[in-house]
């Protein structure tokens, strides 16, 4: 009788544990969805922003800080890879996490795509394209 | 004399794009290699390659934001190879605090591939023209006249750059063969440091400057490869002291 309200027990501090970890790993997933959207959002929404001030009155000011905004975007970008993979280590069963990784793994191929794309249609290295370093080198 | 004949012209592809991409692909082969050598899982390799990939494009490309005053946006600044080891160098720290069995079998893996990833890369500036190096006309002298630049004969600072590299590659392999692993990680991070002060050089974006920003981050790399090396030599003692 005690062995089986032990098991009983054991068991419900399990289920418990494991919706505490389910909890926590959906949070982080959330962030993470959270910095890979938002980015997208604000370089819309600032693009935007330099498009209508560029005709009036706009300054090397506002340029610059469109340029910080896009590293902070990068950066953005950088923390919602990290979260998933932090997920995906330390909650391998979650599905949130899962669904995340499968996001991301679309998206970095669409990037390299991209890339193929610009390789294939830059006949010749034009500025306009991916070209050169910029001597950063 | 030219050993390339004409100057170099427009390419049919791109060359930078094939290169950069190639930078990529054959270096993170060889570091799936290692670690898979090192029994760590397949999962495990590829979140590590996935993070990197992504933190060395970001670095390079905020290397140079920073280096022009933020002039320059994420998607039209170029890509620095030092951004990107700092990039790199971020981004194993980062997978070391999740991932924490195993962390300098990763530090050895990404590091004994930087020189060869900067050797491929390098290949692209040659291709284009860009990084070029100082007015010259000896042996092996090259001239561009592209869309990208057009130059009168100049030293191919970025094919030596290349060869130099890969030779160091060739060292830190040789190392880590040997098991003289310790030891790899300060020597490659102090040749390509000390090579790439050097070669700064004979760069023509280099005349006229006494220290270039790419030289500081240099003597930066180099001191902190020394202090590492000191750190490890000092141990290496205490140990021995103590089995004495």
């Amino acid at each position: 009788m005690e062995d089986k309200e032990q098991k009983e027990l054991e068991q419900k501090v399990q289920e418990v544990a494991f919706e505490e970890e389910k909890k926590t790993a959906n949070k982080l997933c959330l962030i993470s969805l959270i910095c890979m959207v938002l980015p997208i959002v604000l370089t819309i929404f600032s693009i935007v922003v330099l498009a209508l001030t560029t005709s009036s009155d706009s300054s090397e000011a506002d340029a610059i800080v469109f340029n910080i905004l896009s590293a902070v975007n990068g950066a953005a970008v950088i923390a919602a890879i990290v979260l998933m993979i932090y997920v995906r280590i330390k909650y391998p069963k979650n599905i949130f996490g899962k669904v995340l990784m499968w996001l991301y793994i679309v998206i970095a191929i669409l990037i390299v795509v991209a890339v193929i794309v610009l390789i294939v249609t830059c006949l010749v290295t034009c500025q306009s394209c991916m070209e050169q370093c910029g001597n950063m080198g | 004399m030219v050993i390339w004949g004409d100057c170099m012209k427009d390419f049919v592809i791109s060359p930078y794009a094939v290169f950069l991409v190639l930078s990529f692909v054959v270096p993170f082969g060889v570091v799936g290699k290692l670690l898979k050598k090192a029994d760590i899982e397949r999962n495990i390799i590829f979140y590590s390659l996935f993070l990197n990939a992504f933190s060395i494009v970001y670095g390079a490309k905020l290397y140079t934001m920073i280096h022009s005053g933020f002039r320059e946006s994420f998607f039209t600044a170029g890509i620095s190879s030092l951004g990107g080891v700092i990039g790199l160098l971020i981004g194993i720290a980062i997978f070391n605090q999740i991932y924490r069995k195993q962390s300098f079998t990763f530090w050895l893996s990404y590091i004994v591939v930087l020189p060869l990833m900067y050797s491929i890369s390098k290949l692209g500036c040659f291709f284009v023209g860009c990084c070029h190096g100082i007015a010259y006309d000896g042996p092996f002298a090259v001239c561009y006249d592209n869309q990208v630049v057009k130059t009168e004969m100049v030293f191919p600072i970025q094919l030596l750059e290349s060869v130099v590299f890969f030779v160091v590659f060739c060292v830190g392999i040789s190392l880590y063969v040997q098991r003289k692993q310790k030891v790899m990680i300060s020597v490659v991070i102090m040749l390509c440091a000390i090579c790439k002060f050097g070669l700064e050089y004979l760069r023509q974006e280099h005349v006229g400057v006494v220290l270039s920003m790419n030289q500081m981050v240099c003597i930066i790399f180099f001191i902190v490869a020394m202090i590492y090396n000191l750190k490890m030599y000092s141990l290496r003692c205490k140990a021995c002291a103590v089995t004495d």
